[in-house]
């Protein structure tokens, strides 16, 4: 099997790969943002009602 | 439904009205599809024969920027004293606003369209005076149909914040088929050939369109209006 | 419990994609025509079947939206749509690479890439101009319109395209009329699976995003009026 074959093979499975994983890492990181402001907010939320 | 047609009848009259008095939208619309029209010139340097081939193309793009100035006032006029809440409030059936908005987009695209024919022609050596009438139906048929996603999506974005940025985005990708059509067409009978045949295809994709937006936006629009 | 179902989708859907690639590159013979490069087939496809049920499900639940103004079928409206346009740009992005090596160009203006790419044009507007909308109710009434006008373009985009009598150079589809041979059958259906179970993860888990994202807003309005 000719080489630039298995190249655009590898180029394609690699795409794919690199696609799904850079969405994965942006929903991962803006889960944490939102959690982190969750958080804070509820801390908030919980030292105004006790004052 | 007569009360409806008789309202929708009254708001294009008011806003015809409006725009022919002030000619907001419509000076600066056809000002930029004149200018528009010279500098394609220059970005295609093309012999006379060849603009043929492109001569749809180049129509459509002008005509759908114009467009997209026009349908951008169509619910933003409402805005200031709060003319929309009581448009809203009034009696009148949200669909016979947007029909009313929609005619009135409408007429005022084809004057700006029917002042950029004649332009046109002449500054590229275009004969569109023998297929005037296909042209005109082509004309009317895609016009309704920028005008009927443009006005829908005029009110979808009144609201928002950056909506003369917004409304572009939404506005251009969903009328691509239409532009599509459109632009088969127009090239067809301005390079002499009869429509007919395989040509009227793109009429009908023209008819389908201008069929399931309007159907879509008279029913959707009440959802969009009242929120 | 929710998140662990999630994760656990998510990583039943990493086993299967990994096991299949096993099938797919040791087990597999190479195709008479297309060599090895035909492999891509087995992400291609699945990635725009995939991304078109979500697009599906995005339709039904802006329809349910705008009739029960439920915010949920908000959130997973957008929640589908994101997952499906990233996995519409999967199989654009694939396909390019395939039609460089096959076709000898990364593009062509053919009835299929075509379509493809206006899907993703088209709910990338979607995804540029809801975060643009202030107003909740506001937000999710316009994105539900938004996405109903947009799942009825993609078939007049396609109608569209046949206009100029187009040469396609697409390989016409060889999924359920037998021209596939049996032996890849189980690996397309194991690629399916495998894209199915770690989009839906990942839905799940953008849908969750977008609940709390909800709850911080309250929160925020809540702050405010005190």
């Amino acid at each position: 099997m000719d080489i630039t074959n298995l190249k655009f093979l590898f180029y394609g499975y690699s795409a794919a790969w690199i696609i799904i994983t850079a969405f994965v890492l942006l929903l991962v990181s803006r889960g944490r943002r939102i959690d982190r402001e969750l958080a804070r907010l509820r801390a908030l939320v919980e030292n105004k009602e006790r004052s | 439904m007569t009360h409806g047609f008789r309202t929708a009848y009254a708001i294009a009259r008011k806003d015809l009205r409006t725009e022919l008095r002030t000619k907001e939208s419509l000076n600066a619309a056809a000002s930029f599809a004149v200018v528009i029209l010279v500098l394609f010139s220059f970005a295609f340097p093309l012999e006379r024969d060849e603009f043929y081939a492109i001569s749809g193309g180049l129509l459509w793009l002008v005509y759908s920027f114009a467009g997209a100035l026009i349908v951008n006032r169509g619910f933003a006029r409402e805005l200031p004293n709060d003319c929309l809440d009581v448009l809203i409030a009034s009696r009148a059936p949200g669909w016979a606003i947007f029909l009313g908005k929609a005619v009135a987009a409408f007429l005022l695209l084809l004057i700006v369209e029917f002042i950029c024919l004649p332009v046109f022609g002449l500054f590229y050596n275009i004969r569109w005076t023998d297929s005037f009438g296909s042209l005109v139906l082509v004309i009317v048929l895609a016009t309704w149909g920028i005008t009927v996603v443009g006005t829908a999506f005029s009110a979808v974005t009144v609201n928002v914040r950056v909506r003369e940025l917004m409304l572009p985005v939404l506005l251009y990708p969903m009328i691509i088929p239409l532009l599509i059509g459109a632009m088969e067409a127009t090239t067809v009978l301005l390079s002499g050939e009869a429509m007919a045949g395989d040509n009227l295809y793109s009429l009908q994709l023209l008819v389908v369109f201008d069929v399931i937006y309007t159907a879509l936006a008279l029913y959707l629009i009440d959802y969009v209006l009242v929120v | 419990m929710r998140e662990k179902a999630t994760y656990l989708l998510g990583a039943l859907g990493a086993l299967v994609m990994i096991s299949n690639l096993h099938t797919i590159f040791v087990g597999l013979p190479d195709d008479a025509l297309q060599g090895m490069i035909f492999r891509i087939i087995f992400i291609h496809v699945p990635a725009d079947l995939v991304a078109d049920l979500f697009f599906t499900i995005a339709l039904v639940t802006s329809v349910l939206f705008l009739a029960r103004k439920n915010f949920i079928y908000d959130s997973i409206t957008v929640a589908c749509i994101e997952v499906a346009t990233m996995l519409i740009l999967v199989n654009l992005v694939t396909g390019s690479i395939w039609g460089r090596n096959q076709w000898g160009v990364w593009w062509t203006w053919d009835l299929r890439l075509t379509t493809q790419l206006m899907k993703f044009v088209l709910y990338m507007s979607y995804l540029v101009v809801r975060p643009a909308i202030a107003e909740p109710t506001q937000k999710a009434t316009m994105s539900a319109i938004i996405a109903i006008f947009a799942y009825a373009d993609v078939p007049l985009v396609w109608m569209a395209i046949r206009l100029p009598n187009v040469r396609t150079n697409h390989p016409s589809p060889v999924l359920g009329n037998g021209k596939m041979a049996a032996v890849y059958n189980a690996p397309f259906g194991m690629g399916m699976l495998a894209l199915l179970l770690i989009g839906s993860a990942l839905v799940l888990l953008r849908l969750h995003q977008e609940t709390s994202q909800r709850e911080i807003d309250s929160l925020r309005r809540e702050l405010h009026a005190a």
